[in-house]
């Protein structure tokens, strides 16, 4: 306590010194040393203030509300080695400045919006935070935002759900415990809080940035393992067309008994986007068509998607409607066939690229819809609001020939949030956000969600090399009318600099997540098991801690080591349970705790002048329920991924590792002979070729042909070869 | 994959040994990270594994009744003594296709000698619960369904194949009937 004492007195004294002095306004530009070309999105900020401005498409910011005085700038930039300027700010007056960056590969960090709701350096948040830049969603020819997504260290995808460091586990996409914001807006399905991917058009994502650690503090349920939020491209200032074309086709299995397709097996597709300015607005639309033959049995897919943004800016106001839609029909081969199950089986024990004959008809329809609208402002230089409405739909039908299985559901919500510069060393964002859902399901009844909340955050720059920030968010929920769960989620975190390279980060946080409406009423049978539903559920509730370091060793290698820790109570999860008459169910229950704690470890490096560049992670888990001491279902002890990329002139070639060591418990199947569990390793080789704005891609995917699975009876895409072309006019 | 058949192979650039200090561990730092991946890539992914377990036909006898909820072959490793002992069953199969005369049926079992097949019905509206079950028959390696049951052997990776199980839907056994039939 002792130690605390003077530190507040610190913090209390020297913010209002420096409110005393009177402010003035840094207005600046910054460009790219070697080409003097303008370095957009690059952030300014004020050293010992949480000021902070980020330099717009012609590389030009304006920082208003700075203190009278010296005032030293540092500009931090991915790609580029961290600058600084000093600048002598008047009281009342402009000062203008022009700051030139060094391009290089290894440096400090990048923007993210995700952490604390708006535009802050990822060096800066107190929880650990992965960007997925543009040209990475693109050298990786991916097709959704998930493909993206799968790369990122201690991510990792079990069949179609995402965990970040080991929270979600599988439960067929229910119940996700990671939420999808598009441009900050919600977007997991209304129904079964499950994540589609496919909502989203890859060509028009400037960046995917993915938050790790429980978000409900800002979020409320759902975030209680992490956020990924897609941040859209704005319109652009010149008119532009960009096509992708994409084709390739899959190899042959890795054992030629497992063959069952007497041709080759391909895929196809193609996105067009076209964008362009009329004064204040803006505005581009997409369209894109796939086909994809699949590589398994009844794993055939065709989806169609159309999507626009359009911009309405002028210089306080800033409007923007976002639309999207996507359409799927797709094969619905749930499980490999094992012996007996389907025609020639080889006489094997398993089949893993065939389905039980008696599913090869069954299909699924899914369309879904989305549109968002956010009006921004900006009132002062230290007041700014947003203010945004949402709405998605889910519509999804299965024929299981004797059966046809679906759900509809609606989600409207609004949220408006208020950010204010109360002074250089305070920043203040507080909200209220508000959501209806409605389903209406074959397999849930028909049902209604409410939710509404109010947050507050405060970001304190009570020393120049500390930043503390604080906040809660209050949920209300209510489940067909009744008040159903009343949440407060805090969190608190800081950000020490002790030198300019180094950045240490703490935070304590609880999250909590309400059941969806899929895991308190599901009603069907799967596999000849009876699910029932649980309206008894209680809401899962996490105490998040994490400690971490980011450190610039060296001018070609930077390393962030992270430790975190999960205390998850009522962790929900499905389970079998035998009703009073004896027959064994499957239904959604709470386990009463659980832990999972682990340590990740990232080293990014850059050789022969950021010629290669290069990034290796690691992931520890240790996961526990308290009450058995087993591990937790479906989570990996170890997890690698390797990521590297050499450029000669207009020759790219790089290669992306995937490993994560074999669960130690599944769920459902677990007979060795049938369900055998292996470890993930997979290894995707890539090569692009430039010419001006057009490129030329060719990636090998799996290229080792190793198979394996990560859900039981699921084999993961064998070896594939895609070629990609890009083009801009 | 397979790395002991030298799927990898590391080749030093020929300025490694004659290089300067600084390179030298560069190299090695280089060639440390690639030992580290292709360590990691040795990992034993899935393989085809031959079935190992029964297969057969079963042939049903007389009408199947109307309460019927489902009809499974059971595998026991050692003939049970007591209604308690009928929970210890090795394995049982899919639902038995009942619209057809002659089914044919596969179940999946550990290597191991097996004592008794039975088949066995499920009453329908029922919970699953001894009271709701009876047996119809089990392997004789005969034609008779309640004949004294015959042992089978299942070796690793095969199969052992073309049993005949004879299930008789006049006759549904209770557990204690069963039991008495079997001594």
């Amino acid at each position: 306590m002792r130690h605390i004492v003077p530190f507040l007195v610190a913090a209390l004294c020297i913010p209002s010194t420096a409110r005393a002095q009177g402010t003035g306004t840094v207005a600046g530009r910054v460009l790219d040393a070697d080409s003097r070309a303008p370095v957009a999105t690059a952030a300014v900020r004020v050293k010992g203030t949480v000021l902070i401005a980020f330099a717009d498409h012609e590389g030009r910011f304006v920082l208003g509300g700075v203190p009278a005085g010296t005032r030293h700038l540092s500009l931090e930039r991915i790609g580029y080695a961290p600058g600084e300027a000093v600048v002598e700010v008047e009281s009342g007056g402009t000062v203008r400045v022009e700051i030139e960056l060094e391009p290089r590969a290894v440096a400090m960090g990048e923007i993210v919006a995700a952490v604390v709701k708006r535009s802050s350096l990822s060096t800066e948040s107190p929880v650990s935070v992965a960007v997925v830049e543009e040209e990475e969603v693109l050298r990786r020819v991916s097709e959704t935002v998930a493909d993206a997504v799968a790369y990122v260290p201690s991510a990792q995808f079990v069949g179609e759900q995402l965990n970040i460091r080991g929270s979600s586990g599988y439960a067929r996409g229910t119940g996700s415990r990671v939420l999808l914001l598009i441009d900050g807006v919600p977007a997991n399905a209304g129904d079964s809080g499950a994540i589609n991917w496919d909502v989203l058009p890859v060509i028009e994502v400037e960046r995917i940035e993915v938050v790790k650690g429980a978000g409900s503090a800002l979020y409320g349920s759902a975030a209680l393992g992490g956020v990924v939020n897609v941040v859209t491209a704005r319109p652009p200032e010149q008119p532009l067309t960009k096509l992708r074309l994409r084709g390739g086709f899959y190899d042959d299995p890795p054992f030629p008994e497992w063959i069952w397709a007497n041709q080759t097996l391909g895929y196809a597709s193609g996105e067009l986007t076209h964008g362009r300015r009329f004064g204040d607005f803006g505005a581009w639309v997409q369209a894109g068509q796939w086909f994809d033959d699949g590589y398994r049995q009844a794993g055939n897919l065709e989806r169609t998607t159309l999507s626009t943004q359009m911009e309405l800016a002028s210089s306080r106001d800033t409007l923007t409607v976002f639309g999207s839609w996507a359409s799927e029909r797709y094969g619905s081969a749930l499980l490999w066939c094992i012996r007996g199950e389907c025609r020639d089986d080889s006489n094997l024990a398993y089949q893993p690229l065939r389905i039980p004959t008696s599913a090869r008809d069954d299909r699924t329809r899914s369309d879904k819809a989305r549109a968002h609208l956010i009006h921004e402002r900006r009132w002062s230089e230290s007041f700014n609001s947003r203010l945004r409405f949402s709405y998605q739909r889910n519509d999804w039908e299965t024929d299981f020939g004797d059966e046809l299985l679906g759900s509809v559901a609606d989600v409207f919500g609004s949220e408006l949030q208020l950010g204010w510069q109360a002074a250089s060393w305070l920043y203040l964002i507080g909200g209220g956000e508000g959501s209806y859902t409605t389903v209406e399901a074959n397999l849930f009844g028909g049902h209604d969600m409410t939710g509404a909340a109010g947050y507050l955050q405060a970001e304190l720059g009570v020393l120049p090399w500390l930043t503390l920030t604080t906040g809660a968010r209050y949920d209300r929920v209510w489940v067909d009318g009744t008040d159903y769960a009343d949440e407060l989620s805090p969190r608190a975190g800081l950000v020490l600099r002790p030198h300019r390279y180094t950045r240490i980060r703490a935070s304590a946080g609880r999250g909590f997540r309400a059941p969806t409406v899929a895991e308190l009423f599901t009603a069907t049978e799967v596999g000849g098991f009876l699910v029932i539903p649980n309206d008894s559920l209680l809401p899962e509730r996490s105490i998040t801690t994490e400690v971490g370091i980011r450190q610039l060793l060296t001018s070609w290698l930077s390393v962030d080591v992270a430790g975190f820790h999960y205390d998850l109570d009522n962790y929900i999860e499905p389970d079998t349970v035998a009703t009073p008459e004896g027959e064994v169910t499957i239904r959604f229950g709470n386990v009463p705790s659980a832990s999972i704690r682990g340590i990740e470890a990232i080293a990014l490096t850059s050789f022969f002048r950021d010629r290669l560049i290069a990034r290796v992670a690691y992931t520890y888990l240790d996961t526990e329920e308290d009450a058995t001491g087993q591990a937790l279902a479906y989570r990996p002890t170890h997890m690698v991924t390797a990521a590297g990329t050499f450029t000669l002139g207009r020759l790219e070639l790089s290669a992306d590792y995937r490993y994560a060591s074999a669960y130690d418990r599944v769920k459902v199947f677990t007979n060795p002979r049938t369900d055998p569990i292996v470890p993930q390793d997979v290894l995707d080789l890539r090569a692009a070729y430039r010419f001006g704005e057009q490129v030329i891609r060719f990636t090998v995917d799996n290229s080792l042909n190793y198979a394996y699975t990560t859900i039981e009876r699921n084999l993961e895409p064998i070896r594939r070869y895609t070629l990609s072309l890009e083009l801009q006019f | 994959m397979d790395c002991s058949g030298g799927v990898f192979h590391l080749r030093f650039p020929s300025t490694f040994l004659s290089s300067k200090k600084g390179h030298v561990r560069k190299h090695l730092f280089r060639a440390a990270a690639l030992v580290g991946l292709v360590g990691l890539a040795c990992s034993d992914g899935l393989e085809p594994v031959p079935f190992q377990g029964i297969s057969g036909t079963v042939s049903f006898v007389g009408e199947v009744p109307d309460s019927t909820d489902w009809v499974r072959l059971v595998a026991y490793r050692d003939l049970p003594q007591q209604p308690l002992d009928l929970l210890g069953f090795a394995a049982f199969s899919d639902t038995l296709p009942l619209g057809v005369q002659n089914p044919e049926f596969i179940l999946g079992l550990d290597a191991a000698r097996y004592a008794w097949l039975p088949i066995v019905w499920k009453r329908q509206d029922a919970p699953l619960s001894p009271e709701a079950l009876r047996v119809i028959g089990w392997y004789t390696g005969g034609s008779g369904p309640f004949d004294p049951p015959q042992p089978i052997e299942v070796e690793t990776n095969a199969e052992t194949g073309d049993l005949t199980v004879t299930g008789d839907f006049g006759q549904l056994l209770t557990a204690e009937e069963a039991l008495e039939a079997i001594r």
